[in-house]
């Protein structure tokens, strides 16, 4: 694709700025449910995102037809947006950012692209076959999802990126039924790496530990509804964070208006115990070296020891805000224009060993990631939510029981302030088989952190 | 202009497949255009267009079956996409429960799916209007200020053809529009959105919806959890709409029954929802969102009573799972992308109204809250049946009086007990979120954690 000829044809009709991002993506799923290869699928998907700055006016126009006659009418459609933006608009300045020129790829060693297809439906067959061999284990799907992703952006000030991602996962769901009651517990592990993470794990073990998950929380009952001292661990803290604070951060609900954090730089936020991070390239997240405004994305400290330090912004949104672009410009794909968004967002470690948490607790919850299916928030309103994984109660500093997956829900600015001990254990994790969405648009994230204890929690039960 | 012949594209690949090794193919191409105007704050802020041209491949060799999606710039690329699809259909195991692809493709007669005027939109002029009505909200109450507003036109193109038969083409327009608007008094702040989706763009009454949607972000104010209990509580007609999608939805496919994932699974003709409830799928309804003369694989639409007097009849059927019990496709085969198979779900999902006033319910309420946002809901189980959903917009009433507004509190519930027990009355005021259509409806005694 030669990006540098549209972006000279955007000039030359008459644009003061414009980016082009061209993408190149292949996404593989083999699915086995029940028993049955439900699907061997494989999405491929190129085009072209076209931005122009036209009198200070801005317009956006994607083509997946990459001919020259289909790219010059798609930089013409996206100067026509400028100027009916101009009508009623506002004009728009990008603050300054480096000029840089670079290819990367993330680390992998087998293309997941190269593998013969037979190893991976023989691997999600084995895999799911034994399991719905388990009693009690009434359904089970088992996948194997490969990602690649080659994003190019070139901009009329000259920066050329190139920026390849490769991203694999196993994923299982098993829904136990015992009597006529039934459960579902999903579980998924990813990495930014090739083949070799499949190869490289133990997936009948893996899936095993879900469908013994499955059938013990099938029989167990839901937690007692109402407001509990909790400990989170390493899964569940990053839906926390992303849900409950890392929305919040995002400068263009912030510029709107619609942001509880609006005009909170260097207001306390959280306990002192409290710094988060967004970052671009950390272990066992996912890869995010540049944003889809060709921004270097480096480690951003969001709140520091409690106090927010930053929003994460665009160039858009740093201009207007008054802030640093922080790199956190991103698209779904090509065919968007990019909104604010996380990257990596987790939380820093510090000096708590994890049976210390639970010490002091009298009746509350131990709150699990493994099951969990993802969160929501209204940044405006301020509430969040997330769902969790099946549980234990914990009884006297002890863990107790197992129960059932509920929902937990708090408030942005009072949750991260009931934060009263953070642990050592700092894990992150990605996923390719979902992300977060915003404004009808589904990126990767990674998020994460240590072990911690949060005095007051809505747990929602029966 | 087009670059490509979307008719003769499909025929095409259909022969290139079957001329390939592949026993059955079809071919699915979805082109779509998109028109979006995005304000910020007072400001029209981008406007921009999205063109997309996809297509789906769906190979069966023998018992042997591959899908796969791409967009394409040329013949070539498509089929270079069939020979793909055709390397995997050998290599896949058979799948025993594979009969054949849709044999009789049919359209079902159905109206007032496009509005032409979309073509003729003058994006300026629009977003002159837009920008007016964000400025105007200020003047209805100094507390208020706009969030924001945004609209797409979307026209869209669907092509089939398959092995059996030849081409089908229809086109659709889709109009969505979201407004958000805050309120802040002495310390207080609260927001409501309100989002849209017609067939028609005169059917969006944008200064109507912006201005309901600032007066509701003036109800909320200052509002705290309720003690935690358990209540009369009143959905409003869009929120139930949602909790439906959430957990009903998934459990009348037939795919989830089959695969005994669906709590529903074995109730066939079984008082399985109070009596007061009658539930239709219905793809054939003009102007409704998801109306259209055939499912994603050909299948005429039709319309179905799911649940009748809160029995329930019947399961919907894609051509595969129709085929395993050897009946006939209701048409309700859908694909979430062109990479996927198809599975049978929802087209229009229409709850019948009741004769209850919206005013009446609420005045009807002794200790309660009347819901009109949540978050989260999407999280609940449609495996167990339960209910889960974080109130972001209530109101709490005791005595058919406004208390105070709510935020922040759970809702948690069996869906299927409340539905059949505990309904309490079923409003007149119908209203859609995306394809699913319901009045609002108060039930009792539901389990709410507060304060």
């Amino acid at each position: 694709m030669d990006v540098d000829a549209v972006i000279k044809l955007g000039i030359r009709k008459g644009a003061n700025y414009i980016d082009v991002r061209y993408q190149d993506r292949f996404y593989e799923l083999v699915t086995y449910d029940t028993g049955n290869l439900r699907e061997y699928s494989i999405s491929k998907s190129v085009g072209l995102g076209i931005r122009v700055l036209y009198n200070g006016f801005m317009g956006f126009a994607s083509t997946n037809i990459l001919t020259k006659e289909a790219i010059e009418r798609a930089v013409k459609k996206a100067i026509t947006c400028a100027k009916a933006s101009s009508i009623a608009g506002h004009r728009r300045e990008l603050i300054e950012a480096p000029i840089v020129k670079d290819k990367v790829k993330s680390m992998f060693k087998v293309n997941p692209i190269d593998v013969d297809p037979e190893v991976k439906v023989k691997l999600v067959k084995e895999v799911n076959k034994n399991s719905i061999k388990r009693d009690g284990i009434k359904s089970a799907i088992t996948r194997i999802g490969c990602e690649v992703d080659r994003r190019i952006y070139a901009s009329s000030e000259g920066t050329y990126i190139e920026v390849t991602t490769v991203l694999t996962g196993f994923s299982h769901t098993a829904i136990a039924k015992i009597g006529n009651v039934m459960e579902r517990v999903h579980d998924s592990k990813s990495s930014v790496a090739g083949y070799e993470f499949i190869e490289g794990n133990d997936w009948l073990s893996f899936a095993e530990e879900v469908d013994e998950l499955a059938l013990k929380a099938v029989k167990a009952k839901t937690p007692p509804p109402g407001s509990y001292p909790v400990v989170l661990d390493n899964r569940i803290v990053g839906l926390l964070l992303h849900e409950a604070f890392g929305h919040a951060t995002e400068a263009d609900g912030v510029e709107a208006g619609a942001s509880v954090l609006t005009g909170r730089i260097g207001e306390k936020v959280a306990s002192e115990l409290v710094t988060i991070v967004d970052e671009g390239i950390v272990e066992g997240g996912y890869f995010m070296p540049y944003d889809d405004e060709g921004v270097p994305k480096k480690k951003t400290i969001v709140v520091e020891n409690g106090i927010l330090k930053t929003y994460l912004h665009s160039r858009y949104t740093a201009k207007t805000l008054g802030g640093k672009p922080t790199g956190n410009a991103r698209a779904q794909d090509c065919f968007v224009p990019p909104l604010v968004r996380q990257t990596n967002f987790y939380l820093m470690p510090r000096g708590y060993k994890n049976d210390e948490l639970f010490e002091d607790i009298d009746f509350g919850i131990y709150v699990k990631g493994r099951g969990a299916m993802g969160g929501e928030v209204n940044t405006s309103v301020g509430t969040f939510t997330f769902n969790i994984g099946p549980s234990y109660i914990i009884r006297k500093g002890e863990i107790s029981e197992l129960v059932r997956g509920v929902i937990i829900s708090g408030m942005i600015l009072e949750t991260l302030k009931e934060v009263d001990a953070v642990a050592k254990d700092l894990t992150i994790t990605t996923s390719v088989f979902g992300g977060c969405g915003k404004g009808g648009q589904r990126v990767r994230v990674g998020d994460g952190g240590p072990h911690i204890r949060v005095r007051k929690m809505i747990i929602g039960g029966r | 202009m087009r670059e490509i012949d979307l008719v003769d594209l499909g025929e095409r690949l259909v022969k290139k497949a079957l001329s390939n090794g592949a026993s059955e193919a079809e071919i699915y191409i979805a082109e779509g255009e998109h028109h979006s105007i995005a304000c910020i704050k007072e400001n029209v802020d981008r406007i921009s267009y999205l063109r997309r041209m996809s297509i789906g491949v769906r190979v069966v060799v023998g018992k042997r079956i591959a899908v796969q999606g791409a967009t394409i710039s040329s013949i070539d690329e498509g089929e270079k996409l069939v020979l793909s699809a055709i390397k995997i259909a050998k290599i896949s195991p058979e799948d025993p429960h594979w009969k054949t692809l849709p044999r009789k493709l049919a359209k079902r007669a159905v109206s007032d799916i496009y509005d032409d005027t979309i073509d003729r939109v003058d994006l300026g002029e629009l977003a002159k209007d837009m920008k007016s009505t964000l400025s105007e909200v200020k003047a209805l109450d100094k507390r208020l200020s706009p969030i924001g507003m945004d609209i797409t036109l979307t026209k869209g193109t669907r092509i089939i053809v398959n092995s059996y038969s030849s081409t089908f083409i229809d086109k659709s327009t889709l109009v969505t529009f979201a407004v958000g608007i805050k309120a802040r008094d002495s310390g207080s702040e609260s927001s409501y959105y309100d989002f849209v989706s017609r067939r028609y763009l005169n059917e969006v009454n944008i200064d109507n919806v912006t201005r309901n949607t600032a007066y509701k972000a003036l109800m909320f104010l200052k509002a705290k959890k309720p003690p935690t209990g358990r209540y009369e509580v009143l959905f409003t007609n869009k929120v139930f709409a949602t909790f439906l999608s959430a957990i009903m939805v998934p459990a009348i496919s037939a795919y989830w029954v089959q695969m005994g994932r669906s709590p529903l699974a074995g109730k066939l003709n079984e008082q399985v929802l109070s009596s007061e409830l009658t539930i239709i799928d219905d793809g054939t309804m003009p102007k409704y969102v998801a109306t259209r003369s055939y499912d994603d694989e050909g299948v005429e639409t039709s319309k179905k009573i799911v649940f009748n007097k809160g029995v329930l009849l019947t399961y919907l059927y894609d051509t595969y799972t129709a085929l395993k019990e050897n009946r006939e496709s209701t048409g309700n085969a859908v694909r979430r992308n062109l990479s996927s198979m198809p599975i049978p779900w929802i087209t229009n999902l229409i709850v019948t109204p009741g004769d209850a006033e919206f005013s009446e319910m609420t005045r009807e309420i002794k200790k309660g809250i009347v819901v009109y946002a949540t978050i989260g809901e999407w999280l609940s189980n449609p495996v167990s049946g339960l209910l889960n959903a974080t109130i972001s917009n209530g109101l709490y009433v005791e005595n058919g009086e406004i208390k105070y507004a709510v935020k922040g509190a759970v809702i948690n519930a069996d869906f299927y007990e409340v539905l059949r027990n505990k309904v309490v009355a079923i409003g007149k005021d119908v209203d859609n979120a995306f394809n699913v259509y319901s009045p609002s409806i108060l039930v009792r005694d539901i389990q709410v954690s507060g304060e």
